[in-house]
């Protein structure tokens, strides 16, 4: 076989194949792609509470701003967390009948903030190379002032569900949350998706019973 | 990087002297991997097909040959979603994504006991050392708990058969298996050990110079066993 044939086939074929890396998030769907986490006072026993409510809306914390907000998505989340808690044997009460627990669901969004430096690498050019006494004329180089740094951002979503003892805050003189769950990836404003993601979070923290 | 690096190592073979070149051979193998030891047990147990290898073999006689090749397989294993617990003592449930990729460069040497005689058909054993790259990442979900890459040292050793095909004999069809072994040693995961299979071609070069036809051809090559190159015999 000819030499620059054979070259040129091996090339395109090495590339080719190289190029079919799995690429490890686009083979995930977007239930896949979530992560669930919780955790937990280790102290707490959770069949000393009997009764629980829901706060009227979801808390939105967008970096050091906080607002309030009830969207169709933010309905869906509250109704399945209701009904999560309901399954394990707790009953819905309203606020004014001195629930033991508080259920507050917050959307976090936290935006990442990366920053690029560029080195001073003018410095290292010859100022003779493009003609002579150009630059040593000129005092060296004028490193440009437009591109030192540059900065990146990404923003997250994260959906939070936080249980509250309601029950002992007199006695701890507190409000402590006993109880969080974090929702993290895709998905988290699919409406369509909240059960499911309610549920995994309890499914995974089996000591949430009521009796 | 990898494409850098493969492009790399192809324009190097381009540099062969004018000689060297109706004595090579070059072999391009697609491959399926199939992870052993530890790295099955620890890491990914499910067989990659996404996998090639290319060499370049000079024959030093009709029955050794030596040279150098690189591979590359791309090793990737989700597992069902699973609860696990963290440090800090909190539950985390994941689909969990295990990957790696091996792009291996060695120095590689083949023998053919059957090699001066004129079959079509001629097995041969092989054997390799150098440096492996690998890079590897461990997902949940969408997100990395560790994303890395180390160069390592890496062996091999394999068995196989050519099949001549054509008039000419310059080309060959193979087949054959070969054991990687490649110290990770990260990731609770010792080695990236694998048995590749693999399936492909094997080419005579030939340097006609952009005239057709050997500059090196000579009244002999008749008379000389098939792996001395010439029209009607080739290497393969």
């Amino acid at each position: 076989m000819n030499l620059r044939i054979t070259l040129a086939a091996l090339a395109l074929a090495c590339i080719g194949v190289t190029g079919c890396r799995k690429d490890p998030v686009d083979a995930l769907s977007n239930e896949e792609r979530r992560i669930y986490i919780t955790n937990r006072d280790s102290t707490v026993n959770f069949a000393s509470y009997k009764t629980f409510s829901m706060a009227e809306d979801v808390v939105v914390v967008d970096g050091s701003n906080g607002s309030r907000q009830l969207t169709t998505a933010d309905r869906a989340f509250m109704q399945a967390f209701t009904s999560a808690m309901e399954s394990r044997g707790y009953t819905l009460v309203t606020k004014s009948a001195t629930p033991d627990l508080g259920v507050q669901v917050s959307r976090i969004i936290r935006t990442s903030t990366g920053v690029m430096s560029v080195p001073d690498y003018y410095g290292y050019w010859d100022p003779m190379f493009w003609g002579p006494g150009f630059g040593s004329g000129f005092g060296g180089w004028g490193a440009p002032t437009f591109w030192y740094t540059t900065t990146y951002q990404v923003r997250e979503g994260m959906l939070a569900v936080d249980l509250v003892d309601l029950k002992n805050a007199s006695t701890n003189n507190n409000l402590r949350v006993v109880w969080n769950g974090l929702i993290r990836g895709a998905g988290l404003n699919d409406a369509s998706a909240a059960a499911g993601q309610a549920a995994q979070l309890f499914e995974q923290s089996p000591y949430l019973q009521s009796n | 990087m990898n494409k850098i690096f493969f492009l790399s190592i192809i324009c190097a073979c381009a540099l062969l002297p004018a000689a060297a070149q109706d004595r090579s051979t070059v072999g391009i193998q697609y491959q399926y991997a199939l992870p052993m030891g530890s790295f099955k047990n620890d890491f990914i147990d499910k067989g990659s097909g996404r996998g090639v290898a290319v060499d370049l073999m000079y024959a030093i006689n009709p029955k050794w040959r030596a040279g150098g090749g690189f591979a590359y397989q791309d090793f990737y294993q989700k597992y069902p979603r699973a609860t696990y617990k963290m440090e800090d003592g909190s539950d985390l449930s994941a689909v969990l994504g295990n990957n790696l990729q091996t792009t291996s460069l060695m120095a590689k040497g083949m023998f053919l006991p059957r090699g001066a005689d004129s079959s079509r058909l001629q097995p041969y054993v092989s054997a390799g050392a150098g440096i492996n790259m690998l890079q590897y990442s461990q997902m949940y979900g969408e997100f990395a708990n560790l994303e890395d890459a180390s160069f390592k040292p890496a062996v091999q050793a394999g068995v196989g058969v050519l099949y001549a095909v054509g008039a000419k004999r310059r080309t060959a069809l193979s087949l054959g298996a070969t054991y990687n072994y490649m110290p990770l040693n990260q990731l609770g995961v010792k080695a990236a050990n694998n048995l590749a299979v693999q399936a492909g071609l094997r080419f005579t070069l030939r340097n006609d110079g952009g005239r057709g036809g050997s500059r090196y051809d000579d009244d002999n090559r008749y008379r000389r066993p098939n792996h001395y190159g010439g029209r009607n015999y080739g290497w393969y």
